[in-house]
């Protein structure tokens, strides 16, 4: 066999040979070099790779031992008992077969949580609501939807459909017509819209919210209350004053004139749904269009200062709206408020 | 798209048209994309809400499961909600919002 490719002790007495430069040259350069004395020819030094590799592969010579532990190869399938078919196979791949028995132990392994559990009629009921901490009207409120009422984060439709249908069965329970498509109150509009466009006013679906007011006639009512998710980032409300004949809109930050512009945007779709729903379901024609419109601005309802309190305000002001009271809280109160509407939802009352 | 995926589980290799008397075809509608599942009137929502989020790869806590102004919460069954064949169940994601 020739020189292995890098040998450290040819390496250390190549130096001899080259000198200073001999880190110019390739290592097996310097040991071909010292294994084949002078002639140095660069096509064979190619080739020698290939040969060197055959060299590798060369059998081993038959040594008496090596003889006894073929003999021993060969003649151990022999002895297991196993249809005659099988002894050839078994002669050639002999080294698999003693791994068997420790690959059938893990499968005695205790079985592991599996979160996809495959649904049967047995585990009906038993995981439904994991996460529910309290029911309200049927609907669970998870563990995470409350915990947004805590410190600074943003309040999620879980709390405040949860909210809005306390406050829609005080509401029955005192005679005050309001309505706000509980439990479903925040996906009333993000259904009436199309999933692209919010604003636009021709992205508009009647047919997906059409049979949401099956058991309520919504002429009957005095206000109805939309909240509505701007953007995915900012709670408002709007309310159709069916009583006073008027559109409201409460948005608890202001601070251009792209608030007007989103509000009528919003109040135009509400309208436009008002006159469907009553042409549907009462065979008349209402022309909402011409009614009133108040987009409330800072001086007439209270604002926010800061970035994260504006479903608290939400739910302020669809309290103070039902109620008929003037809206006399402030930013200062909110820390206390979410307080009071966590307290609120665990004990299913609106009040406070 | 979703035209292909049908996740039904056949039980006893019914034909479409004998067993359609306790089947219903129900349109699971997601961010505009159609998913039909093919359930029995007396089967609770939550195996197709379990299946639905599975396929999608969503979180279930995430998802609001919304028919005819209901939120479906999994106990219910097709017969109660009084749904008919082709109706539709909206699929919405959770909506959060601060400023």
């Amino acid at each position: 066999m020739r020189g292995s490719y890098f040998d450290i002790n040819n390496f250390f007495n190549a130096f001899s040979d080259f000198g200073d430069k001999s880190h110019l040259y390739p290592k097996h350069w310097i040991n071909r070099r010292f294994n084949d004395d002078d002639s140095y020819d660069f096509d064979s030094d190619l080739s020698s790779y290939s040969d060197s590799d055959e060299d590798m592969i060369e059998q081993v010579p038959v040594t008496p031992r090596r003889r006894i532990i073929l003999k021993k190869r060969s003649t151990t399938p022999k002895i297991e008992s196993k249809p005659n078919v099988r002894k050839e196979v078994a002669a050639t791949v002999a080294v698999p077969i003693p791994k068997e028995p420790t690959i059938q132990n893990p499968t005695k392994q205790p079985e592991e949580y599996d979160p996809f559990v495959e649904w049967t009629d047995d585990n009906n009921n038993d995981q439904v609501s994991q996460n529910t901490i309290v029911q309200i009207n049927g609907v669970g409120v998870s563990r995470s939807s409350l915990s947004t009422l805590l410190g600074h984060t943003w309040l999620d439709d879980g709390v405040i459909n949860a909210y809005l249908s306390l406050l829609y069965s005080d509401c029955e329970s005192k005679n005050l017509k309001c309505y706000m498509f509980a439990p479903c109150s925040t996906n009333f509009y993000e259904m009436l819209k199309s999933p692209k466009h919010s604003y636009d006013y021709e992205e508009y679906n009647y047919n997906r919210v059409m049979r949401w007011t099956k058991k309520v006639s919504i002429m009957k009512m005095d206000k109805v209350l939309v909240p509505i998710c701007i953007n995915g980032n900012h709670w408002v409300l709007a309310v159709i004053n069916l009583r006073e004949r008027k559109f409201e809109f409460y948005d608890s930050m202001i601070w251009d004139d792209t608030h007007t512009h989103i509000g009528n945007n919003i109040l135009n779709k509400l309208s436009r749904y008002l006159d469907e729903e009553v042409l549907h379901r009462e065979n008349v024609t209402l022309n909402s269009n011409r009614w009133r419109r108040f987009l409330y601005g800072p001086s007439e309802i209270p604002q926010q200062d800061n970035g994260h309190d504006c479903g608290v305000f939400l739910c302020m002001f669809a309290k103070h709206v039902c109620q008929d009271k003037n809206m006399n809280f402030k930013q200062e109160d909110m820390p206390e408020i979410r307080h009071k509407l966590l307290s609120c939802i665990l004990n299913k009352n609106c009040n406070f | 798209m979703a035209d292909q995926e049908q996740p039904t589980k056949n039980e006893g290799g019914e034909t479409g048209g004998e067993q359609s008397d306790n089947h219903l075809n129900i349109k699971v509608n997601y961010e505009g994309n159609e998913v039909f599942f093919k359930i029995k009137k007396t089967t609770p929502l939550k195996k197709l809400m379990e299946i639905f989020c599975k396929r999608q790869g969503v979180n279930q806590d995430q998802m609001r499961f919304v028919f005819d102004g209901n939120r479906l919460t999994g106990t219910e069954t097709a017969e109660q909600l009084d749904m008919d064949d082709q109706d539709t169940i909206d699929v919405l994601v959770q909506q959060t919002g601060g400023f």
